[in-house]
């Protein structure tokens, strides 16, 4: 299958889960709320330019605003993973990576704890950003920080999850 | 002039950050104003249709409570019904005059319908429904919204076909109410905490009240029916200043699993505010 066609299909997938799955799953607590739709944001390759980059952010984020009928706001916190991505994966990444030519980050390109930390990182400026707006509609401050650590946490476990179950772990050898 | 565009090359991915970051925080403060954003409309079309194939699989797994429910609500309703109750005193004689007056005058004040849910949250601070019927079948902004168990909010956006309810698991959400039993009317809001618990405000401390007791919805209310059930008290807290309970309401709705809603229209709703109007008008 072609990148394009594959970039299209994860696209679709990741925001349908999200939308019609993750956000009707009844919360445990409601600082918990399971988000892992931008992981799809961090799986593009590392030679995406940072353009694209940032209109797919936006592109993304609004799709699932159609779907929570909140229109701005997931967009505006995945434009800041978007814009974030690449000052991050040139401070972890060494730039003599043969991946940064072809791969993606991921645990095998990346090794787990750079990895762990990129996508941390990246997760807490999604979250911060997304609750600060929905706090500022309507909420408040004990909610806002419990929001964004909690969800934090939850949705690294579950971005790990799904990095396990879908990704390959090992650098592929050649030949 | 040069240096210039230079240096707009230079951060141009900058630009385009904040460029795209206006637009979306331009977006969310529109709609938050009104929450009737027009250009929305044919998305919500779209998603809605996603909603509701999504929705023909999951309403399988609920049929079961649902039945229930519904066999509930006309065992309620056949109670209700003419045949039950009978007219002992038959002392009067009937009779019937040429001329046609009907002396009882009845005119219809509230319009219902029924609309299926398509989309429900409860993890959000903000939650919204969204019904399959839209302006074409009748609905329209204001409309109160009541389930079997009780009620469930008020529209506040329509599409062609869809609608969209804000619910009373909504921090921005206030429905006048009242006790059952006192007739005490109050506010009923909502912290954001618990899906399965509102708050009741205004309710002074000298009125006689115990957990369980049945809330209702005002006779002061312009969207909602006087009397239709609300919740029950759940638990009782007495505000540490100011004179009021802050009373825990159980809803009857039970917002986790709603399929069918009725939409109900007050016939009177613009003739009250018009006449509202003119007298605030007169008495400036």
């Amino acid at each position: 299958m072609s990148d394009p066609i594959k970039y299209l299909f994860r696209f679709l997938l990741f925001v349908a889960v999200q939308a019609l799955v993750l956000d009707h799953v009844e919360p445990l607590h409601r600082f918990l709320s399971p988000i892992v739709y931008f992981q799809f944001l961090l799986w593009m390759p590392f030679s995406i330019s940072r353009q694209w980059m940032l209109v797919l952010g936006f592109l993304l984020g609004f799709a699932l605003d159609l779907f929570s009928h909140s229109p701005g706001l997931h967009a505006s916190a995945c434009l800041w993973v978007a814009y974030m991505r690449a000052p991050l994966v040139s401070l972890l990444v060494p730039s003599d990576t043969r991946e940064l030519k072809t791969g993606a980050p991921g645990i095998y390109s990346m090794g787990l704890p750079s990895y762990a930390l990129f996508m941390f990182i990246l997760t807490f400026f999604h979250h911060t950003w997304l609750v600060l707006l929905e706090w500022l509609n309507a909420g408040d401050f004990v909610y806002f920080l419990g929001k964004v650590f909690f969800s934090s946490l939850l949705s690294m476990v579950l971005m790990l999850i799904v990095e396990l179950l879908f990704r390959p772990l090992r650098k592929r050898r050649i030949g | 002039m040069r240096n210039f565009f230079l240096l707009l090359r230079r951060i141009q991915v900058f630009l385009l950050f904040l460029v795209l970051q206006l637009v979306s925080l331009a977006l969310l403060v529109r709609y938050n104003k009104t929450h009737q954003a027009r250009y929305m409309e044919t998305a919500y079309e779209v998603t809605g249709r996603i909603n509701k194939q999504y929705n023909n699989a999951a309403s399988y797994l609920s049929l079961g409570d649902n039945n229930r429910r519904l066999a509930e609500e006309n065992n309620r309703l056949r109670n209700l019904l003419a045949e039950n109750f009978i007219s002992i005193d038959s002392s009067a004689t009937l009779v019937k005059d040429s001329l046609f007056f009907d002396s009882s005058r009845v005119v219809r004040k509230y319009l219902w319908r029924h609309a299926r849910v398509i989309n429900n949250s409860v993890n959000s601070q903000t939650n919204f429904i969204t019904l399959e019927r839209g302006r074409a079948q009748g609905i329209a902004p204001e409309m109160a919204v009541v389930s079997a168990g009780g009620i469930v909010g008020v529209v506040t956006d329509v599409s062609d076909n869809m609608a969209i309810v804000m619910s009373l698991l909504h921090k921005k959400n206030a429905t006048s109410v009242m006790l059952k039993k006192t007739g005490t009317s109050g506010i009923l809001e909502w912290d954001g905490r618990n899906a399965g618990l509102l708050q009741l405000r205004g309710i002074p401390k000298s009125t006689e009240l115990k957990v369980g007791d049945t809330v209702l919805t005002s006779n002061i209310s312009l969207n909602y029916p006087p009397g239709l059930m609300v919740g029950t008290i759940a638990r009782v807290e007495k505000e540490t200043d100011g004179n009021n309970y802050r009373l825990q309401i159980k809803p009857g709705t039970n917002f986790y699993s709603i399929d069918y809603v009725d939409v109900i229209e007050n016939l009177f709703l613009k003739e009250q505010r018009e006449i509202e109007q003119r007298i605030k008008k007169q008495q400036q």
